[in-house]
C-alpha cells in the first residue's frame, strides 16, 4: 500500500513521519509517498506506476525512512539506502526493494519493540520527486558548540551531498536574530544574505513545529526552499552496546550513584565516560557526559550532552555553571562515577536530587529506541 | 621589561584557554593576523599538538593531550626563564578566594533566574558583588603582566562584560559571548596551565 507523504505517521518510519508533519504544517517538502513494507506486501507493485505519474516528475529519489547513522547514506546491512535520480518505474521499483532491505535501523527495532511486533528486516521506503538544487546543505537551530540560541547554516553548491559526506568544506553562516556571520570574502557565497535569513526563519519555524532544536537537510531550487529531512539535534541512532563486562548489574530505579545536585532537571541517556582530550571524538550528542572535571575545552561536549556527571567539583564549579547555562541536569562530586558507570549504559540523571539511577520500565519506554 | 611570549607559544596557549575555537577567534585573542595564526596552528597540528575537528556544523581547533603537555612545558620554561614562578604562585593563592566569589555570584544569579533555591539575588546585587573581583582583577593582572605580557586583557574583558550585564544579563554567565564567567574561567585555566596544576 502506498501512503501519501502528507499522511505519513509513526508507522511510516521517523523520516517520513517528520516530513509528513512538515507538509501538514504547510512547508515545502518534495511530493512523494511511503511504502511501509515493500517486501511482505506486494500491493504497491500495481499502484506505483500511476503514483509516479501523479508526482509529475522525470527523476525520483528513493530513501530509507529511518535515519542513518549520520543522516547521510549510511545503512545498517551494508546496502545503500538511498538512490537518487531513478527515472523509470522499473528503476524505482528496484531501488525501493533494495532500500527496503537496507536493514532495520535502530528506530525501527525500537518502534517494533514498543508496539510488540517483531522488528523484521524491512524498512519503510520514501519515494519523492527529485529536487535539482542550486544549493543544498544542513541547518542547526541551536549553535552546536556554544549552545547559543542561533541558527547555524552550512551550504554547498549542487546537491549538497558533498557537504554532508565531508568531501567539500561547506560555507557556513550563523544567524542570530537579524544578524548574520558568514564565510570570508575569499570565495563567492553560495547563498545570498536574503536567502540565509529566509532559511534561518524556516529553521526557527520547524523548531517550533517539533518543539525541540532541529538538525535539518534543505535544498534550494526554483526560488523555493525544500526540506529534505529534519530530526531532533539530540537524538542519534546509537549502535554502541553497553560494555557488559564493566556494567553494574542494576535493578530498575536503583540508585547507582549520589553526588551534589548542581543543575536541575531529569534526563535519560547513554553514558559516555571521557577521560581525556584525545577521546573527545567518542562523545556524541545526546550522551550523558561522565568525567572527572571540566576545563574550557570541554564546553562543546557540555553543549551537546543530555546530562553531566563529574567526580569532583560542586555547586559552584565551572561545570555546574555551564550545565545550568545549557539547561542540562548535573550531578557533581559523585565519587567513582568514571568506574561505576559503563559506556552505553542507560541512566537517569536527576540534577535536582543529585542521583544517577537505572531507568525504570516506564522511563525505558521513553528512551531513545536503540536498546529495545 | 615585561616578557613577550613568542607567537607560536601564544597561539598554542590560546587554544588551551579558549578550549575550542576557530582560527579567526584565536587570532583575535592573541592579537595577531589570521594568516600567521593559521600557520602556527597547522604547525601545531603537524606536531600532533592541536586537532581541527567539527562538532555538528561547527569547525574549530582544540588541543590534544600531547599539545596540552607541550604547552605546559613551554609555559614552565618561560615562567622559570623570567623568574616569575613565585609571583604567579602567590597570585594564584590570591585568585582562589576571588574565584569563589565569582562562582558563587554566578551560581546565585543563575538560580535566581531559574526561580529556584532560597537566594533571590537581583541583577543589581549580582553586578555589585562582581565589582569586587573586577577591581581586584586589575591588581592581579598588573602583577602578572609586570613579568609576562601575555596575561594582559583579562581585566578589560571582565569589566566590559560586567558593564554590558546591566542591560543584558546574559553577559554574566552566557557561553556564547565573552561573559564574566567565561573570561574568569579562561583566566583560571591560564593560571592552572602556567603553573602546571591539575584541576
Amino acid at each position: 500500500m502506498l501512503i501519501p507523504l502528507r499522511e505519513a505517521d509513526g508507522r511510516c518510519g521517523a523520516k517520513a513521519a517528520n516530513l509528513g508533519r512538515l507538509l501538514r504544517a504547510g512547508l515545502d517538502v518534495p511530493a512523494g509517498f511511503v511504502i511501509g513494507d515493500a517486501i511482505g506486501d506486494d500491493g504497491w507493485g500495481q499502484e506505483i506506476e500511476s503514483a509516479l505519474l501523479d508526482l509529475g516528475s522525470r527523476r525520483f529519489a528513493v530513501r530509507s525512512s529511518t535515519f542513518g547513522e549520520d543522516g547521510g547514506q549510511a545503512s545498517f546491512a551494508g546496502q545503500p539506502d538511498t538512490t537518487l535520480g531513478a527515472t523509470t518505474t522499473a528503476q524505482v521499483v528496484q531501488a525501493v526493494r533494495r532500500t527496503a532491505r537496507s536493514g532495520a535501523g535502530p528506530e525501527m527495532i525500537g518502534y517494533a519493540a514498543r508496539t510488540g511486533q517483531a522488528a523484521g528486516n524491512v524498512v519503510p521506503v520514501i519515494v519523492q520527486v527529485m529536487v535539482e538544487p542550486e544549493a543544498a546543505g544542513v541547518l542547526f537551530t541551536r549553535h552546536p558548540v556554544s549552545g547559543a540560541d542561533q541558527v547555524v547554516i552550512e551550504a554547498a553548491g549542487g546537491l549538497g551531498d558533498k557537504a554532508v559526506d565531508g568531501t567539500v568544506t561547506p560555507q557556513a553562516w550563523t544567524v542570530d536574530g537579524s544578524g548574520i556571520t558568514g564565510p570570508g570574502l575569499a570565495e563567492a557565497p553560495v547563498l545570498s544574505s536574503a536567502r540565509v535569513l529566509t532559511l534561518g526563519k524556516l529553521g526557527r519555524w520547524i523548531e517550533v513545529i517539533f518543539g525541540v532544536p532541529q538538525d535539518i537537510n534543505w535544498a534550494v531550487a526554483d526560488q523555493k526552499f525544500w526540506i529534505l529531512q529534519t530530526r531532533p539535534i539530540t537524538t542519534r541512532p546509537d549502535e554502541a552496546k553497553p560494555d557488559e563486562a564493566k556494567r553494574v548489574s542494576s535493578e530498575p530505579g536503583e540508585v547507582l550513584l549520589r553526588g551534589t545536585p548542581a543543575s536541575p532537571g531529569i534526563a535519560l541517556g547513554p553514558v559516555r565516560v571521557i577521560t581525556e582530550l584525545d577521546s573527545f571524538d567518542q562523545f556524541c550528542a545526546g550522551d550523558v557526559l561522565v568525567c572527572r572535571t571540566t576545563s574550557p575545552a570541554w564546553t562543546p561536549l557540555l553543549a551537546r550532552a543530555t546530562a553531566v556527571v563529574t567526580e569532583i567539583g560542586g555547586m559552584l564549579a565551572h561545570a555546574a555553571i555551564l550545565a545550568r547555562e545549557f539547561g542540562i541536569p548535573a550531578v557533581l562530586a559523585a565519587p567513582g562515577a568514571m568506574t561505576m558507570l559503563a559506556d552505553g549504559q542507560q541512566v537517569v540523571v536527576d540534577g535536582s536530587a543529585g542521583t544517577v539511577t537505572a531507568p525504570t520500565n516506564d522511563e525505558r519506554n521513553d528512551e531513545p529506541p536503540n536498546s529495545g | 621589561m615585561s616578557h613577550q611570549t613568542p607567537a607560536d607559544v601564544l597561539v598554542l596557549h590560546a587554544v588551551r584557554t579558549l578550549g575550542y575555537g576557530d582560527t579567526a577567534h584565536i587570532a583575535v585573542r592573541v592579537g595577531l593576523a589570521e594568516d600567521e595564526v593559521r600557520d602556527h596552528l597547522l604547525d601545531a597540528q603537524a606536531h600532533g599538538w592541536a586537532t581541527y575537528s567539527s562538532y555538528a556544523g561547527e569547525r574549530g581547533w582544540s588541543l590534544t593531550e600531547a599539545g596540552r603537555a607541550q604547552g605546559e612545558r613551554l609555559l614552565a620554561a618561560e615562567l622559570d626563564g623570567v623568574g616569575a614562578r613565585a609571583v604567579v604562585e602567590e597570585v594564584y593563592r590570591d585568585f582562589l578566594p576571588l574565584n569563589d566569589v565569582v562562582a558563587a555570584a554566578c551560581t546565585a544569579w543563575q538560580l535566581a533566574e531559574m526561580g529556584i533555591g532560597e537566594q533571590t539575588m537581583t541583577l543589581a546585587e549580582t553586578i555589585a558583588t562582581l565589582q569586587g573581583p573586577a577591581t581586584a582583577l586589575a591588581r592581579v593582572e598588573e602583577r602578572l603582566t609586570s613579568h609576562l605580557h601575555r596575561f594582559a586583557g583579562y581585566h578589560h574583558r571582565f569589566t566590559s562584560a560586567l558593564t554590558k550585564a546591566g542591560d543584558e544579563p546574559a553577559w554574566i554567565t552566557g557561553t556564547d559571548r565573552d561573559s564574566c564567567h567565561r573570561v574568569w574561567f579562561e583566566l583560571h585555566e591560564d593560571l592552572i596551565a602556567t603553573l602546571g596544576l591539575v584541576r
